[in-house]
């Protein structure tokens, strides 16, 4: 048995222990056994709408520069000089067909050619000029563009596995392809980042840290509705990755009421989504989804906002959290206002939810001080029986975590039998061709 | 723009251009210089401002190349005349070895409406148009810009002041709204609070100093993101080799 999983299929019962959220040396561990490894989401293509727009964010405790070329085409470089290391561009983000190093004033392009040296004759004319260099891989699928370190990394899309049925579901939801909406919430929480991985699919916990949110919601006249809030189920993806997937009509149901005129609009866009892609996918479209991308790309489909959030590990108790908002570009004025607020409201960084997940994961913290005497932590919801586990149980965390536990210790843990879920959550899409974005 | 590197005095050539003789005042540099400039001045502007300019520019390394179009006629110059006598200006510019993706256009008033109209137009290195005249009001041969710049090829700056009457608010905000979001390239609109549209002179009053200070700065950065630099005799082997697939 791993030291830090307790996979019991007998009893049932699957516990975490507690030092794989403290421990410095696991830390390092899963920057080389994990992060190093596998695919890293970097961004959206529709960040970038003209030639030389760039983006700088880290990936994997790496500065990296996410860009397109003079020509358009997308470009990632690691943000560092190849002359003597200084950080070629320090902005978050901008526009520049060259970027010169304010070290020494080496220039480069935004295809990543060293076009400028001062004073390079002392270099000779054999000197082999260093472009910018590149991750290992970059690839992208439905706008969004991952890297890896890995040069023997699988393929991009075998990685996704299940996954990519998800991302379709978001992707199918504009006409003109979805975009990432202008500006980034950035917050940090003092707690290790798996917690908020876990937390990120976590339905047991809405009611209880949430009942602020929920307050508020019925205060504006919202009836809240049992029964489709109980519809879900949670599923492994494969790879690691994991989703909880809400019944039809799930997808709006946390928010504030819809304006009639932008209830009319959400029916007709989806009346004409029912035309091309069929009932059965339009179903699973309108339903709220909560995904982890293993290890750290979180794609959320709830209060009719879609939110994209990248995780980001900095020590064993400290995580920094960028977030952004992909719409669909044609919709109206006002159901974008009314999706906008939604977002702001519940996902936003001083929003009503986000806190307070962000206190319950720095408690946790807090409290393992205390993992020597307490160890374990427990993951068995809707571990045992038959039945397939809904997405208010812990499948999906413990999806998860095998597939951690498999990087961190080699331990192969088979998936869990349950029944197969209910038909209407893997209605497969009608062979249509991928919906592409436009920047 | 204050400097102990002495200043270098532009030298005067007679440039015959469409419509007929255009001086022009030029810096030429030794060495591999970065880039090229055109300086389009403001309608009946002064020689001396230009030069103090230019040499800010070849502080940076630019070669420049400056000229007052408007005087091409006694009658105002219409645009499509202003745009010919341009495009002979920056094939004078070409004869010094520029291409179009070295050379970027910086203009003043008129000046500044003829770098948005030429970057509207012609692919160049980069275009920068301080105060430039026209932006909601049409006069004879020079409709306005809001009307007359469908989308920018080139990358485009503006930059105005929030209190000119020249340039209003709501065309300055019309004009941004047309170029930024759709425009196939990059381009920018800066306002200047509390100023005028000479903002780009110094001045002792405060807000006007730190216009003119800022606006400048963002000229000089505006140019070194964009302008292609030229490349020195051993980047060219190094290109050359690279093409060979060495
Ligand atoms: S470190 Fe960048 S030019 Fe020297
Ligand atoms: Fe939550």
């Amino acid at each position: 048995m791993s030291q830090f999983i307790d996979d019991d299929r007998e009893m049932p019962r699957f516990r975490v222990n507690r030092k794989a959220m403290v421990d410095p040396d696991v830390f390092a561990k899963e920057r080389d056994e994990i992060f190093d490894q596998v695919w890293l989401y970097l961004g959206h293509e529709t960040e970038l709408k003209k030639p030389n727009d760039f983006k700088t964010r880290n990936v994997a405790g790496r500065p990296m520069i996410f860009g397109r070329d003079a020509k358009g085409a997308i470009q990632v470089w690691l943000n560092s000089c190849p002359h003597r290391g200084a950080m070629i561009c320090r902005e978050p983000a901008g526009n520049a067909r060259f970027m010169t190093c304010f070290y020494h004033g080496w220039s480069f392009s935004s295809s990543g050619q060293l076009v400028a040296v001062p004073g390079d004759t002392s270099y000779g004319p054999e000197f082999e000029r260093p472009g910018l260099a590149t991750p290992a891989r970059v690839d992208s699928y439905a706008g969004f563009v991952f890297i890896s370190f890995n040069p023997d990394v699988e393929p991009l899309v075998d990685y996704l596995a299940g996954a990519t049925d998800f991302i379709d579901l978001i992707a199918d939801q504009s006409e003109q392809g979805m975009q990432i909406v202008d500006g980034t919430h950035e917050y940090s929480v003092k707690a290790n980042w798996k917690l908020l991985v876990e937390n990120s699919v976590d339905g047991y916990h809405a009611v209880s840290t949430h009942q602020r949110y929920f307050e508020m919601v019925m205060a504006s006249g919202v009836e809240l509705d049992g029964a489709k809030m109980g519809q879900s189920v949670a599923l492994d993806l494969g790879n690691g990755h994991t989703v909880i997937a809400g019944g039809p009509d799930t997808g709006g149901i946390f928010g504030r009421p819809l304006s009639e005129a932008g209830t009319a609009e959400k029916k007709a866009r989806f009346d004409a989504f029912r035309d091309k892609y069929g009932d059965a996918w339009v179903d699973r479209m309108s339903g709220s989804r909560n995904m982890v991308i293993f290890p750290n790309l979180v794609i959320i489909d709830l209060v009719m906002g879609v939110v994209v959030r990248k995780i980001d590990p900095v020590s064993p108790d400290y995580m920094e959290v960028t977030a952004w908002e992909l719409v669909p570009p044609e919709e109206g004025a006002e159901l974008k206002r009314q999706r906008l607020d939604n977002f702001l409201t519940f996902w936003g960084p001083g929003g009503l939810a986000s806190p307070d997940d962000v206190e319950a994961l720095e408690t946790c913290q807090r409290s393992f001080a205390s993992h020597r005497e307490l160890p374990w932590s427990d993951v068995s919801r809707g571990m045992a029986g038959e039945q397939h586990p809904s997405g208010s149980e812990e499948l999906q965390m413990r999806t998860w975590w095998r597939r951690w536990n498999e990087f961190m210790t080699g331990e192969v843990l088979p998936p869990e039998e349950h029944l197969a879920p209910a038909a209407m959550y893997t209605a497969p899409r009608p062979s249509l061709p991928a919906q592409q974005p436009t920047a | 723009m204050s400097t102990v590197i002495p200043s270098i005095a532009p030298a005067s050539v007679d440039l015959p251009v469409a419509g007929g003789t255009l001086t022009v005042a030029q810096i030429l540099l030794p060495g591999v210089p970065r880039g090229a400039v055109v300086l389009l001045r403001e309608e009946h502007g002064t020689d001396g401002r230009m030069a103090v300019l230019m040499n800010a520019l070849a502080e940076h390394g630019y070669e420049s190349f400056a000229a007052d179009l408007a005087t091409l006629s006694s009658e105002p110059l219409s645009d499509e005349a202003a745009l010919a006598a341009l495009g002979d200006l920056v094939a004078h510019v070409g004869s010094h070895g520029w291409t179009r993706e070295q050379t970027g256009v910086v203009g003043y008033g008129f000046g500044g409406r003829l770098a948005l109209l030429a970057a509207s137009r012609t692919q160049l290195g980069a275009a920068v148009s301080v105060s430039p005249e026209g932006v909601g009001r049409s006069t004879p041969g020079r409709p306005a810009l809001v009307d007359a710049v469908p989308a920018v090829v080139t990358p485009w700056l503006g930059m105005f002041g929030a209190v000119d009457d020249l340039a209003p608010a709501d065309d300055v905000r019309t004009l941004a709204k047309r170029l930024v979001g759709p425009s196939p390239q990059y381009s920018e609109v800066v306002t200047y609070p509390g100023v005028g549209g000479l903002f780009f002179h110094e001045s002792a009053e405060a807000l006007a100093h730190a216009a003119m200070f800022d606006s400048w700065q963002r000229v000089v950065e505006w140019l070194n993101l964009r302008v292609v630099p030229r490349p020195t005799p051993y980047a060219e082997i190094w290109s050359l080799k690279q093409a060979l697939g060495e």
